[in-house]
């Protein structure tokens, strides 16, 4: 069975159980696992640190349970839990901004600076110095590239989570690819 | 599926060769508590009930009671009711002021008197003491219309004009005539005094002294 098609029929089987009062709690846990790891690293790979990254993911997971009804189907369900968890990143982020009262050149800095506070993502050490190029970048490059470049998103879905034009956001990829090459080259 | 994973790494390529190859030798990422996955829907589920269980009363509450009167409630909590009534008393009172008329009203300004007057009763008081008025202050109280009405001066002139000549002229005597015709007393003899007096049949001597 093709990868789209089995996880079209996983979405419809989650969406038929939410949808009862009986068999919701069940629906939400599929839901869960399904999902939880994707959104993990997708919140991660922007906050950097696994404590802001769990608080992210259960802020998400509780708006999402309590939205999963107004749910219309009028895109995939994941593109829909994605878009929730992009916006519940960007929430936070901001609020950690402001937080700190710093300028938003010292906040991309000050990100990529808690990779340091954290073990990296991974041991090796090119993988680091990839990570922190990445935190260097502005906002929507960097989601926009960790969309692309781990994810594996095509940029029609990316263009439904993010509501920009499919042209704004091969522009985005295209500069981040560059400036983390540059910035990558230049530390090693 | 995979030719969209192809896509993307041939974009890549493209964009940055450097890149793609760091992204054919990623290792599995790590840096998680162990078991944090399988945990995780526990943590949540137990939370999100516990919010719940905070939380159901207020949202019963709200639904049970409904009505108009729990709508506006809220007006009547001091902060809002103080200020209501406030409010209130000042609209009564600017109402009651802007209906309130005053009982005599003393005008002593000739010009709202005058205003006061009709027409005809300006028109009687100018006739009976005409004298005491000036041709523009008799025009000032003409309205327009009665302006209007009046002819025109070129009109009158023109009517007054044919009149003149259509009666006939007054004939006054040459002086010339007047002078061949008079007397003069020192031009006469006593004999041409008596002759005239004579012919005018004075009779006697005694009228003419």
């Amino acid at each position: 069975m093709p990868a789209d098609t089995q996880h079209n029929d996983n979405e419809a089987e989650i969406l038929q159980l939410l949808q009862e009062e009986r068999t919701f709690e069940r629906g939400f846990r599929l839901l869960l696992q399904t999902y939880q790891e994707r959104l993990y690293w997708h919140i991660r790979k922007m906050v950097n640190l696994h404590d802001y990254t769990d608080e992210v993911l259960q802020n998400t997971f509780i708006k999402i349970y309590k939205g999963i009804k107004k749910f219309k189907g009028n895109s995939k369900l994941y593109t829909w839990l994605y878009r929730i968890a992009t916006n519940e990143t960007i929430t936070f982020m901001n609020k950690v901004k402001k937080q700190k009262t710093t300028s938003l050149d010292n906040e991309e800095s000050g990100l990529a600076n808690t990779l340091h506070a954290d073990s990296p993502l991974d041991g090796d050490e090119i993988q680091a110095v990839l990570e922190k190029a990445i935190a260097t970048l502005p906002e929507k490059q960097r989601l926009v590239f960790n969309m692309r470049y781990f994810d594996d998103m095509s940029y029609k879905e990316i263009s439904e989570i993010l509501e920009t034009s499919i042209g704004g956001l091969k522009a985005s990829y295209h500069h981040a690819a560059k400036k983390i090459e540059s910035y990558i080259k230049n530390r090693i | 599926m995979k030719d969209h994973k192809k896509e993307i790494a041939e974009e890549l390529n493209e964009i940055s060769p450097f890149l793609a190859k760091l992204k054919k030798e990623k290792k599995p990422q790590s840096g998680l508590p162990s078991n944090y996955f399988n945990n995780f829907g526990d943590r949540l589920l137990s939370r999100i009930k516990e919010e719940e269980a905070l939380t159901p009363k207020t949202t019963a509450n709200a639904k049970k009671d409904n009505s108009f009167w729990a709508k506006i409630s809220w007006l009547f909590r001091p902060q809002y009711a103080i200020g209501l009534a406030t409010m209130l008393i000042l609209v009564v009172v600017g109402i009651n002021m802007l209906n309130q008329t005053p009982a005599t009203v003393v005008n002593d300004n000739p010009e709202q008197l005058l205003a006061q007057l009709s027409a005809d009763d300006l028109n009687i008081y100018i006739d009976e003491n005409l004298d005491e008025f000036s041709t523009e202050d008799i025009i000032e109280t003409m309205d327009e219309q009665t302006i209007e009405q009046l002819p025109s001066t070129e009109k009158a002139f023109k009517e007054a004009k044919a009149t003149i000549e259509k009666t006939e002229p007054i004939k006054t005597p040459s002086p010339v005539v007047e002078k061949e015709n008079t007397i003069e007393i020192d031009d006469l003899t006593e004999e041409d005094i008596l002759e005239i007096l004579d012919e005018e049949e004075f009779g006697d001597e005694d009228d003419i002294i």
